[in-house]
Protein backbone atom coordinates (compact mmCIF):
# COMPACT_ATOMS: atom_id res chain seq x y z
CA UNK A 1 0.00 0.00 0.00
CA UNK A 2 1.33 3.42 -0.84
CA UNK A 3 1.69 6.10 1.75
CA UNK A 4 2.97 9.64 1.60
CA UNK A 5 5.41 8.79 4.37
CA UNK A 6 6.67 5.46 3.04
CA UNK A 7 10.04 5.71 4.73
CA UNK A 8 8.47 5.28 8.16
CA UNK A 9 8.69 2.01 10.02
CA UNK A 10 5.53 0.06 9.51
CA UNK A 11 4.02 -3.33 10.13
CA UNK A 12 1.25 -5.16 8.35
CA UNK A 13 -1.00 -7.58 10.19
CA UNK A 14 -4.26 -9.28 9.37
CA UNK A 15 -7.65 -8.25 10.70
CA UNK A 16 -7.50 -10.82 13.45
CA UNK A 17 -7.40 -10.27 17.17
CA UNK A 18 -4.62 -12.82 17.41
CA UNK A 19 -2.39 -10.43 15.47
CA UNK A 20 -2.74 -7.69 18.06
CA UNK A 21 0.39 -8.72 19.93
CA UNK A 22 2.43 -8.17 16.77
CA UNK A 23 1.40 -4.52 16.87
CA UNK A 24 2.55 -4.35 20.48
CA UNK A 25 5.88 -5.96 19.63
CA UNK A 26 6.33 -3.40 16.86
CA UNK A 27 5.48 -0.57 19.25
CA UNK A 28 7.96 -1.96 21.78
CA UNK A 29 10.69 -1.91 19.14
CA UNK A 30 9.94 1.68 18.09
CA UNK A 31 9.68 2.81 21.70
CA UNK A 32 13.09 1.31 22.48
CA UNK A 33 14.57 2.82 19.35
CA UNK A 34 13.56 6.36 20.22
CA UNK A 35 13.75 6.04 24.00
CA UNK A 36 10.09 6.66 24.59
CA UNK A 37 9.01 7.45 28.16
CA UNK A 38 6.81 4.90 29.89
CA UNK A 39 3.82 7.20 30.25
CA UNK A 40 3.67 8.01 26.53
CA UNK A 41 4.31 4.36 25.67
CA UNK A 42 1.44 3.17 27.88
CA UNK A 43 -0.95 5.73 26.42
CA UNK A 44 -0.07 4.81 22.85
CA UNK A 45 -0.28 1.09 23.56
CA UNK A 46 -3.81 1.43 24.83
CA UNK A 47 -4.87 3.73 21.99
CA UNK A 48 -3.47 1.24 19.48
CA UNK A 49 -5.29 -1.64 21.11
CA UNK A 50 -8.64 0.14 21.19
CA UNK A 51 -8.24 1.37 17.60
CA UNK A 52 -7.23 -2.02 16.26
CA UNK A 53 -10.12 -3.78 18.00
CA UNK A 54 -12.53 -1.22 16.57
CA UNK A 55 -11.17 -1.61 13.04
CA UNK A 56 -11.29 -5.39 13.02
CA UNK A 57 -14.76 -5.33 14.51
CA UNK A 58 -16.39 -2.90 12.14
CA UNK A 59 -14.31 -2.10 9.04
CA UNK A 60 -14.86 -5.40 7.29
CA UNK A 61 -18.14 -6.92 6.26
CA UNK A 62 -16.88 -10.26 4.99
CA UNK A 63 -15.10 -13.23 6.48
CA UNK A 64 -11.95 -12.83 4.42
CA UNK A 65 -8.56 -12.01 5.85
CA UNK A 66 -7.57 -8.39 5.20
CA UNK A 67 -4.35 -6.52 5.74
CA UNK A 68 -4.11 -3.68 8.21
CA UNK A 69 -0.95 -1.60 8.11
CA UNK A 70 0.28 0.49 11.02
CA UNK A 71 2.92 3.16 10.43
CA UNK A 72 5.00 4.86 13.08
CA UNK A 73 6.31 8.35 12.52
CA UNK A 74 8.07 10.43 15.09
CA UNK A 75 9.80 13.76 15.33
CA UNK A 76 11.13 15.65 18.29
CA UNK A 77 7.81 16.45 19.81
CA UNK A 78 5.22 14.22 18.29
CA UNK A 79 4.39 10.70 17.35
CA UNK A 80 1.94 9.85 14.59
CA UNK A 81 0.57 6.34 14.30
CA UNK A 82 -1.39 5.67 11.13
CA UNK A 83 -3.66 2.73 10.47
CA UNK A 84 -4.42 1.88 6.85
CA UNK A 85 -6.92 -0.72 5.73
CA UNK A 86 -9.00 -1.46 2.67
CA UNK A 87 -12.26 -2.12 4.47
CA UNK A 88 -15.57 -0.37 4.11
CA UNK A 89 -15.57 3.31 4.94
CA UNK A 90 -15.07 3.34 8.69
CA UNK A 91 -13.98 6.12 10.98
CA UNK A 92 -13.21 4.59 14.39
CA UNK A 93 -14.25 7.76 16.16
CA UNK A 94 -17.62 8.07 14.56
CA UNK A 95 -18.73 4.58 15.29
CA UNK A 96 -22.44 4.50 15.83
CA UNK A 97 -22.14 1.05 17.37
CA UNK A 98 -20.65 2.44 20.48
CA UNK A 99 -22.04 5.16 22.63
CA UNK A 100 -20.81 5.35 26.15
CA UNK A 101 -23.53 5.56 28.74
CA UNK A 102 -22.02 6.35 32.12
CA UNK A 103 -24.74 4.41 33.89
CA UNK A 104 -24.30 1.37 31.70
CA UNK A 105 -20.56 0.93 31.48
CA UNK A 106 -21.08 -2.82 31.68
CA UNK A 107 -22.50 -2.54 28.15
CA UNK A 108 -19.34 -1.04 26.68
CA UNK A 109 -18.80 2.04 24.53
CA UNK A 110 -15.65 3.13 26.30
CA UNK A 111 -13.14 2.48 23.54
CA UNK A 112 -13.65 5.73 21.65
CA UNK A 113 -13.46 7.77 24.82
CA UNK A 114 -10.20 6.06 25.69
CA UNK A 115 -8.71 6.67 22.23
CA UNK A 116 -9.55 10.37 22.45
CA UNK A 117 -8.16 10.64 25.96
CA UNK A 118 -4.90 8.82 25.29
CA UNK A 119 -3.98 10.88 22.22
CA UNK A 120 -3.94 14.56 21.37
CA UNK A 121 -5.29 14.45 17.85
CA UNK A 122 -7.13 11.93 15.75
CA UNK A 123 -7.65 12.24 12.00
CA UNK A 124 -9.59 10.10 9.60
CA UNK A 125 -9.52 10.19 5.80
CA UNK A 126 -10.83 7.96 3.10
CA UNK A 127 -8.19 7.79 0.34
CA UNK A 128 -8.37 5.53 -2.70
CA UNK A 129 -10.84 3.12 -1.16
CA UNK A 130 -8.78 2.92 2.01
CA UNK A 131 -9.37 4.05 5.55
CA UNK A 132 -6.46 6.11 6.80
CA UNK A 133 -6.70 6.85 10.52
CA UNK A 134 -3.95 8.71 12.33
CA UNK A 135 -3.41 9.12 16.06
CA UNK A 136 -1.08 11.90 17.19
CA UNK A 137 0.59 12.24 20.56
CA UNK A 138 2.57 15.35 21.42
CA UNK A 139 5.29 15.16 23.99
CA UNK A 140 8.27 17.03 25.34
CA UNK A 141 11.54 15.29 26.02
CA UNK B 1 -0.11 -11.03 26.26
CA UNK B 2 -1.95 -13.39 28.57
CA UNK B 3 -3.97 -13.26 31.76
CA UNK B 4 -3.59 -15.38 34.82
CA UNK B 5 -6.34 -15.51 37.43
CA UNK B 6 -6.00 -16.68 41.01
CA UNK B 7 -9.02 -16.95 43.30
CA UNK B 8 -8.54 -17.05 47.06
CA UNK B 9 -10.92 -16.72 49.99
CA UNK B 10 -11.33 -13.23 51.42
CA UNK B 11 -12.56 -12.97 54.98
CA UNK B 12 -15.63 -15.03 55.85
CA UNK B 13 -17.79 -14.84 52.78
CA UNK B 14 -15.66 -13.13 50.18
CA UNK B 15 -13.32 -13.90 47.34
CA UNK B 16 -10.18 -12.24 46.06
CA UNK B 17 -9.62 -12.39 42.33
CA UNK B 18 -5.98 -11.66 41.58
CA UNK B 19 -5.35 -10.88 37.95
CA UNK B 20 -1.92 -10.74 36.36
CA UNK B 21 -0.73 -9.82 32.90
CA UNK B 22 -3.16 -8.25 30.45
CA UNK B 23 -6.94 -7.82 30.65
CA UNK B 24 -8.03 -6.97 27.11
CA UNK B 25 -10.23 -8.19 24.25
CA UNK B 26 -8.30 -11.45 24.06
CA UNK B 27 -8.41 -12.29 27.75
CA UNK B 28 -11.60 -10.61 28.99
CA UNK B 29 -13.71 -13.71 28.20
CA UNK B 30 -11.46 -15.74 30.46
CA UNK B 31 -12.08 -13.38 33.38
CA UNK B 32 -15.78 -13.28 32.61
CA UNK B 33 -15.91 -17.05 32.83
CA UNK B 34 -14.19 -17.02 36.21
CA UNK B 35 -16.59 -14.38 37.47
CA UNK B 36 -19.55 -16.43 36.21
CA UNK B 37 -18.24 -19.48 38.07
CA UNK B 38 -17.15 -17.81 41.29
CA UNK B 39 -19.20 -14.72 42.00
CA UNK B 40 -22.82 -14.67 43.01
CA UNK B 41 -24.92 -12.75 45.47
CA UNK B 42 -23.57 -14.76 48.39
CA UNK B 43 -20.03 -13.47 47.91
CA UNK B 44 -19.10 -10.48 50.06
CA UNK B 45 -16.71 -8.85 49.49
CA UNK B 46 -15.44 -9.38 45.99
CA UNK B 47 -11.92 -8.04 45.85
CA UNK B 48 -10.08 -7.60 42.58
CA UNK B 49 -6.36 -7.41 43.12
CA UNK B 50 -4.57 -5.64 40.27
CA UNK B 51 -1.06 -5.87 41.66
CA UNK B 52 0.39 -7.77 38.73
CA UNK B 53 -1.88 -6.42 36.00
CA UNK B 54 0.08 -4.41 33.45
CA UNK B 55 -2.53 -3.65 30.83
CA UNK B 56 -6.26 -2.95 30.89
CA UNK B 57 -8.45 -2.04 27.93
CA UNK B 58 -12.15 -1.26 27.57
CA UNK B 59 -13.00 -4.94 27.08
CA UNK B 60 -11.57 -5.62 30.51
CA UNK B 61 -13.32 -2.64 32.04
CA UNK B 62 -16.59 -4.00 30.75
CA UNK B 63 -16.12 -7.25 32.71
CA UNK B 64 -15.25 -5.26 35.80
CA UNK B 65 -18.38 -3.13 35.52
CA UNK B 66 -20.52 -6.20 34.96
CA UNK B 67 -19.12 -7.61 38.18
CA UNK B 68 -19.78 -4.33 39.95
CA UNK B 69 -23.38 -4.56 38.84
CA UNK B 70 -23.76 -8.01 40.37
CA UNK B 71 -22.31 -6.75 43.63
CA UNK B 72 -24.46 -3.62 43.62
CA UNK B 73 -27.55 -5.75 43.10
CA UNK B 74 -26.67 -8.10 45.94
CA UNK B 75 -25.50 -5.34 48.28
CA UNK B 76 -22.09 -6.95 48.59
CA UNK B 77 -18.89 -4.93 48.68
CA UNK B 78 -16.79 -4.59 45.54
CA UNK B 79 -13.22 -3.55 46.22
CA UNK B 80 -10.38 -2.87 43.80
CA UNK B 81 -6.86 -2.86 45.20
CA UNK B 82 -3.23 -2.40 44.09
CA UNK B 83 -3.84 -0.62 40.80
CA UNK B 84 -0.66 0.35 38.97
CA UNK B 85 -0.65 3.99 37.79
CA UNK B 86 -1.38 3.23 34.13
CA UNK B 87 -4.30 1.02 35.18
CA UNK B 88 -5.75 3.61 37.51
CA UNK B 89 -5.47 6.14 34.71
CA UNK B 90 -7.81 4.08 32.54
CA UNK B 91 -10.51 4.14 35.23
CA UNK B 92 -9.99 7.85 35.72
CA UNK B 93 -10.46 8.50 32.01
CA UNK B 94 -13.85 6.85 32.19
CA UNK B 95 -14.45 8.88 35.34
CA UNK B 96 -15.54 5.65 36.81
CA UNK B 97 -13.78 5.89 40.11
CA UNK B 98 -16.85 7.56 41.60
CA UNK B 99 -18.85 4.85 43.25
CA UNK B 100 -15.97 2.41 43.12
CA UNK B 101 -13.97 1.46 46.17
CA UNK B 102 -10.39 1.72 44.96
CA UNK B 103 -7.46 1.29 47.31
CA UNK B 104 -3.87 2.00 46.47
CA UNK B 105 -2.61 -0.91 48.50
CA UNK B 106 -3.65 -3.66 50.86
CA UNK B 107 -3.05 -1.57 54.01
CA UNK B 108 -5.48 1.07 52.84
CA UNK B 109 -8.08 -1.58 52.09
CA UNK B 110 -7.57 -3.24 55.48
CA UNK B 111 -8.04 0.10 57.24
CA UNK B 112 -11.28 0.69 55.35
CA UNK B 113 -12.62 -2.77 56.15
CA UNK B 114 -11.69 -2.39 59.81
CA UNK B 115 -13.49 0.93 59.95
CA UNK B 116 -16.56 -0.64 58.36
CA UNK B 117 -16.40 -3.48 60.86
CA UNK B 118 -16.27 -1.01 63.74
CA UNK B 119 -19.26 0.85 62.39
CA UNK B 120 -21.21 -2.39 62.25
CA UNK B 121 -20.23 -3.21 65.84
CA UNK B 122 -21.18 0.24 67.06
CA UNK B 123 -24.55 -0.16 65.47
CA UNK B 124 -25.25 -3.42 67.27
Amino acid sequence: MNSAKNDNPSITVSNSLSDRDQLFAFLDKQADRIGLADGIYNDLKLAIDETFVNIISYAFDDKISHDIAMEFHHSDHRIDITFIDNGIAFDPLNDSHKIMDKDKLDEGGMGIHIIRSMTDEQHYERIDQRNVFTLTKHYTK
Amino acid sequence: MSLSITITPESDHGKRISIAGSLDSNTAPQLQQSINEEIDESVDPTVIDFKDLDFLSSAGLRVIFKTKKIMDNSGGRFLLVNLQPQIKKVFEIIKALDGMHVFKDQDEMDDYLAAMQNKVKEGE
